[in-house]
């Protein structure tokens, strides 16, 4: 137990993500490590607890505002766009239902899923989301490249097996993170304890200390 | 074949065929550099045994200062010969492709998969089907897809042997013949072939007369690579586009230039970076590919609802890693990306294909594995049919409505109409500025059917003499009625002809000091002014600047 304490530690401490973000936040860089540890040891009401107070204040400070905006360049677009399905689908596109969906739901649904896109990339994390850089994104390295393939390990163990509440946590992760402005300064954070976690999954089997 | 699941895969497969060809010849509405470039050089051959610069049976086909593996090119003389110049024509190799490898897939899935159930395999051949990459590509004329479809029947043929030796010699062949279908191939077929050989030594020792005729039968298909190794032309396009030279270094590699080993470091941080990318959801679920001709507008190589289905196949992957079939995905999932990761493009389709095909098997493995946790059989069916339609709806309007509008130019649909105008006013001549139509002289030549031997002869000719080493190629074209070239000012507008250009080509000042007369508009699908023709009018020029050397002849 000693050591997969200290692994975990190690795991949370040795990366560049944490330290940017105590940097910016001591209080936030605190919740964090308590989220990752209660994460990596399953200490299940600990981590729902931290994950709504994080969610809440991540969301709170800083929301995506472009998520229901449409700016005017954009509804240039979905002007261009109508005509085209008018011609292209006729009369299925040319009623009430076609029109609120090119008007009202989709592109709101569009901006959702690539930001959703964004986080679930892992070139975001361990290489500074190189090759596909964003315009505009504050990117940084999060994790070194030389822990992807703990990483690596980590979630195959994950997609073979039946952890649901981490395959939960990831996902909530997500969907949290994806309202989130996605140039924020440092980074789609409620995934960073997932990360940690996945990597201490994949440590543990390498290094042989699972029982 | 039970008679129903015959009846479901024959069903698959005309829906795969109704998709794939569907307005065929009007989405997309035209031809990219590459498809015209094979187009006129299958014309070519077919009228003379010669491509465009006049070699004879290229090894590869040069073309715009790169060279085109020549497979596509070969198997396209015959639909040109049937069809004529045309667009269908070009993409028919493409097409079958396409349909071949839901075939192969199909019959893949049922033979080695360890469950040698017929629901997975007509779910496999579904997804293929549906796929947007797959879709995409087979109405497109790429090489890529003759390659695919070829390493495919290779990988069945190889899985074959392990059964029956005899199959091996075969499945060399095609692996072989794929590498000179495309780039990719030339190292995913001979690395897996030489995995598959390494893996299964034991067997296919056992059954030495076969393995030494294979192993001889690829390397035959592998002289003609030799035979250019060394002019320029077989590593061409991997200097275009790799990331190993030291001139890349030195302008990416930034950030390594004062570390030990930087250049070895840089290397390994890009190979990494974009082999990873390929296996990222944001890649192969959310975004388009960067390249806005070879990607559908707001949809990526797989539907959304497939992340779930891929996440549950590679459970199963996991799970069964010891099944035959399962083993050799497993070394084709690891091989498949290392040609694309060589290169700087982030997530270039084509060059993945073959991991694309393990996706999409994947996708289906997984698409079975949570169809068998729903009890109930109508229910099930019902599942696949909105699956099915939601996939094919969402491809229409992403396609049919969208790229087709959006993406008209990617295929220069602004160009193939300037060619019926030309050809309408055969008795006007014609000046052409459009630097950014690298291949229009070469679509005149293809449309039109301009006779090769005279291509050959005017414009290959220059080029025919250091054709595998130098990437020279022509720039200016006379033919018909028509020169392509950039206008010029001092002279034309004396000449009476027509002078077409896009909007920076010919501005308005020009159009008043020359006295130009607005002749055509030609709009691009978007409904935006792409091209304009200008007539001259020389007699008023030279009223206006009587003083030129062109209006005293």
């Amino acid at each position: 137990m000693k050591n997969k304490i200290i692994l975990s530690v190690l795991i949370t401490f040795l990366n560049f993500w944490i330290w940017r973000v105590f940097g910016e936040d001591t209080l936030l860089g605190v919740v964090l490590i308590f989220l990752s540890i209660s994460l990596i040891f399953r200490f299940r009401i600990l981590t729902v607890v931290l994950f709504l107070v994080l969610s809440v204040v991540f969301l709170k400070t800083n929301p995506d505002t472009n998520l229901m905006y449409i700016s005017p360049l954009e509804k240039h677009w979905l002007i261009q766009r109508h005509e085209y399905y008018a011609e292209s689908l006729g009369s299925i596109y040319r009623n009430r239902a076609g029109l609120y969906l090119n008007y009202e739901l989709l592109p709101y649904v569009f901006k959702y899923t690539r930001n959703l896109g964004y986080n679930l990339d892992p070139n975001l994390y361990f290489f500074a989301n190189h090759p596909r850089e964003r315009g505009g994104g504050i990117e940084f390295e999060k994790f070194s490249p030389f822990l992807l393939p703990l990483f690596i390990v980590g979630v195959l163990i994950l997609v073979s097996g039946r952890d649901k509440f981490l395959i939960s946590y990831f996902i909530a992760a997500q969907l949290v993170n994806a309202l989130a402005f996605p140039g924020y300064m440092l980074g789609p954070i409620l995934i960073f304890p997932f990360i940690t976690a996945t990597i201490y999954l994949g440590a543990i089997w390498i290094f042989r200390m699972e029982t | 074949m039970k008679k129903r699941t015959f009846i479901l895969f024959f069903c698959i497969l005309v829906l795969a065929t109704f998709v794939r060809l569907w307005q065929i010849g009007s989405v997309p509405p035209g031809l990219n550099v590459d498809e015209v470039s094979e187009g006129y050089n299958a014309y070519s051959i077919l009228k003379t045994g010669k491509d465009r610069y006049g070699m004879f049976m290229p090894i590869t086909f040069k073309s715009y200062g790169s060279y085109q593996p020549p497979l596509y090119t070969y198997l396209t003389v015959l639909p040109v010969y049937i069809f004529g110049s045309t667009v269908f024509a070009v993409k028919v190799v493409s097409l079958i492709s396409g349909i071949l490898v839901v075939i192969f897939t199909f019959f893949i899935i049922r033979e080695f998969l360890i469950t040698k159930n017929d629901k997975t395999s007509l779910i496999a051949a579904l997804v293929i089907t549906i796929s947007p990459w797959a879709i995409f590509f087979s109405r497109m004329a790429t090489e890529a897809s003759v390659s695919l479809t070829l390493f495919v029947i290779g990988f069945y043929l190889l899985l074959r042997s392990i059964k029956n030796a005899s199959f091996f010699v075969l499945a060399c062949l095609f692996m072989g013949v794929s590498t000179h279908a495309y780039y990719s191939e030339r190292i995913v077929s001979l690395l897996f072939l030489l995995g598959f050989v390494v893996v299964y030594r034991g067997k296919l020792l056992s059954q030495k007369k076969w393995l030494l005729w294979g192993l001889t039968v690829f390397a035959i298909t592998q002289l003609p690579h030799l035979f250019i190794l060394n002019s320029g032309a077989f590593t061409r396009r991997l200097n275009q586009v790799s990331y190993l030279s030291l001139s890349s270094f030195e302008a990416n590699g930034t950030a390594f230039k004062d570390i030990l080993f930087g250049r070895v470091m840089f290397i390994v941080r890009e190979f990494l970076s974009q082999y990873l990318t390929y296996f990222s959801p944001r890649s192969l679920f959310f975004e388009p590919d960067d390249q806005v001709a070879r990607s559908i507008p707001n949809l990526s190589v797989f539907h959304i609802w497939m992340i779930a289905p891929w996440v549950f196949g590679f459970r199963y992957l996991i799970k069964n890693r010891g099944n035959f079939l399962v083993k050799n995905l497993i070394i084709l999932m690891l091989i498949a990306p290392i040609p694309a990761a060589l290169s700087t493009d982030p997530f270039y389709t084509l060059r993945v294909f073959v991991l694309l095909w393990f996706f999409s098997i994947v996708i289906s493995i997984g698409s079975w594995q949570l169809l068998e946790k729903i009890k109930s059989h109508f229910l099930k069916l019902f599942v696949i049919f909105i699956l099915t339609i939601f996939s094919l709806a969402t491809f229409y309007i992403h396609y049919f409505a969208l790229y087709k509008h959006e993406r008209g130019e990617t295929v220069n649909f602004s160009s193939t109409e300037l060619i019926k105008i030309t050809k309408e006013r055969a008795d006007d001549n014609f000046v052409i500025d459009l630097s950014r139509d690298v291949a229009l002289g070469i679509r005149f030549a293809f449309f039109r059917e301009y006779n090769p031997t005279l291509f050959q002869s005017r414009e290959g000719a220059p080029f025919l003499d250091k054709y595998y080493s130098s990437v020279e190629y022509e720039k200016r074209y006379d033919m018909y009625n028509i020169e392509i070239r950039p206008i010029n000012w001092e002279g034309d507008v004396y000449k009476s002809q027509i002078l077409v250009g896009d909007l920076l080509a010919i501005s308005e000042r020009q159009v008043n000091e020359h006295k130009l007369k607005l002749e055509f508009e030609i709009k691009d699908l978007a409904n935006n002014i792409v091209l304009v023709g200008y007539s001259t009018d020389p007699k008023a020029k030279c009223l206006s600047s009587p003083i030129s050397v062109y209006c005293k002849k």
